[in-house]
């Protein structure tokens, strides 16, 4: 038994993966407060509190760093995905090789097998005792007679 | 406004169990790995005339028996952790925005 699960590499991923959802938690937050002040300019805008122009500002700054959070937080989710796949991957190398192998082997009996069919079409292989050859020859010539 | 946020608590719990099955498996690897040796050691121990038919038959039965179990425990385990670590992906998917 070649491959054993390393548990210390795999708990090399785990914490990577709980430190970018602690990240993620607080872009989450920071995104909530993007969020609430756009909210908070359109009210203030409405109650004409402030101009427009103020306004378009405050509301295109607001929107590009919701964007931005936005951005950062799903490239985190992304990542932690593809570490999730790597773990999975440690669990099931010794099963993913074997399959190979064993897909090889097939691919190999199949190769012989096509190339063998491939010979007897063109004659190269002839079933029967060898001893009947001239049995064999004697019908072929009757037939084609 | 208000958006779901990431449940860090729930996330801790499912990174520790996925470090727990990992050792688990690892100490029952390392289990198979130890059976397999004794089987080897078994057969040897039979073609140098050590031990009659008997009972090399019946030490490789029981051996046999073990490695049986041992697979199917790890295969249980891994077949856990990947369905925790399906959960986890399901997670990340709904927290993307």
């Amino acid at each position: 038994m070649g491959f054993m699960v390393n548990p210390e590499q795999i708990q090399n991923y785990t914490k990577k993966i709980y430190g970018s959802v602690l990240d993620v938690k607080i872009l989450q937050e920071e995104l909530e407060d993007m969020l609430s002040s756009i909210d908070k300019n359109n009210i203030e805008y409405n109650n004409g509190k402030i101009s427009k122009e103020i306004f378009e500002i405050s509301n295109k700054k607001f929107r590009e760093e919701s964007l931005s959070l936005i951005n950062k937080i799903n490239e985190l989710l992304e990542g932690n995905l593809s570490y999730i796949k790597t773990i999975v991957n440690n669990l099931t190398y010794k099963k993913k090789k074997e399959k190979i192998k064993r897909h090889n082997q097939k691919n190999k009996i199949r190769a012989i097998v096509s190339q063998l069919a491939h010979k007897k079409k063109r004659g190269k292989i002839k079933h029967g005792n060898p001893k009947n050859k001239h049995k064999r020859n004697r019908k072929h010539f009757k037939k084609h007679r | 406004m208000v958006i779901q946020k990431i449940n860090t608590n729930e996330i801790e719990n499912i990174l520790k169990s996925i470090d727990e099955k990992a050792i688990q498996i690892r100490v029952l690897q390392e289990s198979l790995e130890r059976v397999n040796e004794n089987l080897k050691l078994n057969e040897k121990d039979f073609k140098l005339g050590k031990i009659s038919m008997e009972i090399y038959r019946d030490i490789k039965a029981n051996l046999e028996k073990e490695t049986k179990t041992l697979e199917i425990e790890i295969e249980k385990i891994e077949k856990e952790a990947k369905a925790i670590l399906a959960k986890l992906c399901e997670i990340m998917n709904e927290n993307k925005i």
